[in-house]
């Protein structure tokens, strides 16, 4: 008898933990899913439906844009639907300018980080909601904590947040976590870290900056869209190809440099890389491409 | 009639000490306190250069504090603060808000609004914690 007892109620304990893990990311799944279906629905039939989605593009633009495509190819963010800048991209790509970026970053991490990370497979795990320090902690943090911890200088020449040796790390993590063929897999496993989401998201659809523009402005309604000769990328699948090399400023950049660089666009200074502004608002973007196979590192204009 | 002395004594203190305190409570900016303001009132120009930096600086530390300055061509809202300030009491008419092309220079009128604007938006836009739902599909966001 005492022994059923104690089996329902470890039976009992598991499933309510379990029932609260799945808590915990189901407001989180829910904003995905709706994301999905809207970019989906949104570049089904681009010219058909124009005045849903496309009121001021013109019709030479949505007859060149790619249509009915699958969740899983905006991976390639804006390059998924911009014929024309795909085949720069993959023209590009024959000889990519980041193969030495990755082989430094595979020594490097065979050097360096063996001790902090379980697989230089684990891209798409990251960012993650470290309870401890009560915050989020991006892959590009975790590689600057980890050089810091053995002493490594942190300094432009050297360790930063924005590209140079951290980004050869990422590039070669990127790297092995594609060829691994790993996905995109974010976890909200405590209330403190759907608090973290939430507050990403807000971050995410604010309106701030003297143009008082959100991020959603651009990358929601806003993808497809082109601003000067520049299609808008799709939140859907925004940090899967990270770093990216981008070819006017001929360097590998983290995708922490790309988000501030947006926000600044927007016309407020740059957040903090280790605040909780930065942390929260990529821990959002990368939830909603949950599920994506990672393609990085990529190039972009 | 010692009595009737202590009483207005200790009135008198107490008066002065809530008076005090009150003063306190309106005189602290805060993100609430922005979002009341009708910034075409608070920065109206008619207001006069010293007035429109004074709101500036009330304001404009609690943008810092929440990493919500606003920034335009590299000059943040601090910068052009006191850049302005200085033209201001210098006695010059212009003032340059660019970090590198110090040739474009703009009115110390026009800037001393834009550094008032510019401290007083940011707040209001954070305190609209609710709006973002409208832009949120699965949310309000209809198409």
């Amino acid at each position: 008898m005492l022994l059923k007892i104690a089996k329902l109620s470890a039976i009992l304990a598991i499933s309510s933990l379990a029932l609260n893990a799945t808590e915990f990311n189901a407001q989180a799944e829910k904003d995905r899913i709706a994301l999905e279906k809207y970019t989906i629905a949104k570049f089904k039939d681009p010219m058909g439906d124009k005045y849903t989605f496309f009121p001021y593009s013109t019709d030479e633009e949505l007859k060149a844009m790619r249509s009915n495509i699958p969740a899983s190819d905006f991976k390639d963010g804006t390059y998924s639907y911009n014929v024309t800048g795909k085949k720069f991209r993959d023209d590009m790509m024959e000889m990519p300018p980041f193969d030495e970026n990755i082989e430094q970053g595979e020594e490097l991490y065979n050097k360096y980080f063996t001790k902090c990370f379980s697989s230089p497979e684990v891209k798409g795990e990251y960012p993650k909601f470290d309870e401890k320090q009560g915050k989020v902690i991006t892959l590009t943090n975790a590689i600057i904590n980890c050089a810091k911890d053995q002493g490594l200088e942190i300094s432009k020449k050297a360790w930063n947040y924005d590209t140079g040796l951290t980004a050869d790390v990422e590039a070669y993590m990127a790297y092995a976590s594609q060829e691994a063929q790993k996905k995109v897999n974010i976890k909200i496993d405590s209330a403190k870290a759907a608090a973290a989401y939430e507050h990403g998201k807000q971050i995410f659809y604010t309106q701030r900056g003297y143009l008082e523009l959100s991020c959603a402005e651009c990358h929601v309604q806003g993808a497809g869209q082109r601003v000067r000769l520049e299609y808008m990328s799709p939140t859907l699948g925004h940090v899967t190809h990270f770093p990216v090399f981008r070819s006017t400023k001929e360097k590998l950049l983290t995708v922490e440099n790309r988000v501030r660089g947006c926000i600044k666009d927007t016309g407020q200074i740059k957040p903090k890389f280790d605040g909780k502004f930065l942390g929260d608002l990529i821990y959002f973007m990368s939830y909603m491409s949950n599920g994506m196979p990672l393609s990085g590192p990529d190039i972009r204009k | 009639m010692k009595k009737i002395y202590t009483l207005a004594l200790a009135s008198t203190v107490a008066f002065t000490l809530l008076g005090c305190a009150n003063n306190n409570s309106t005189g602290v900016a805060s993100i609430k306190q922005a979002a009341k303001l009708d910034v075409k009132t608070a920065c109206n120009p008619k207001m006069g250069v010293k007035a429109l930096l004074a709101t500036a600086e009330k304001f404009n530390p609690i943008a810092v504090k929440n990493e919500i300055e606003f920034m335009r061509f590299g000059v943040t809202n601090t910068m052009a603060i006191k850049a302005t300030k200085e033209a201001y009491k210098s006695g010059k008419s212009e003032v340059a808000l660019l970090k590198k092309k110090k040739y474009a220079l703009t009115s110390v009128k026009d800037a001393a609004w834009r550094t008032c604007v510019f401290a007083i938006r940011p707040l209001q836009m954070a305190a609209n914690t609710t709006g973002y739902h409208d832009a949120v599909p699965g949310d309000k966001f209809t198409y």
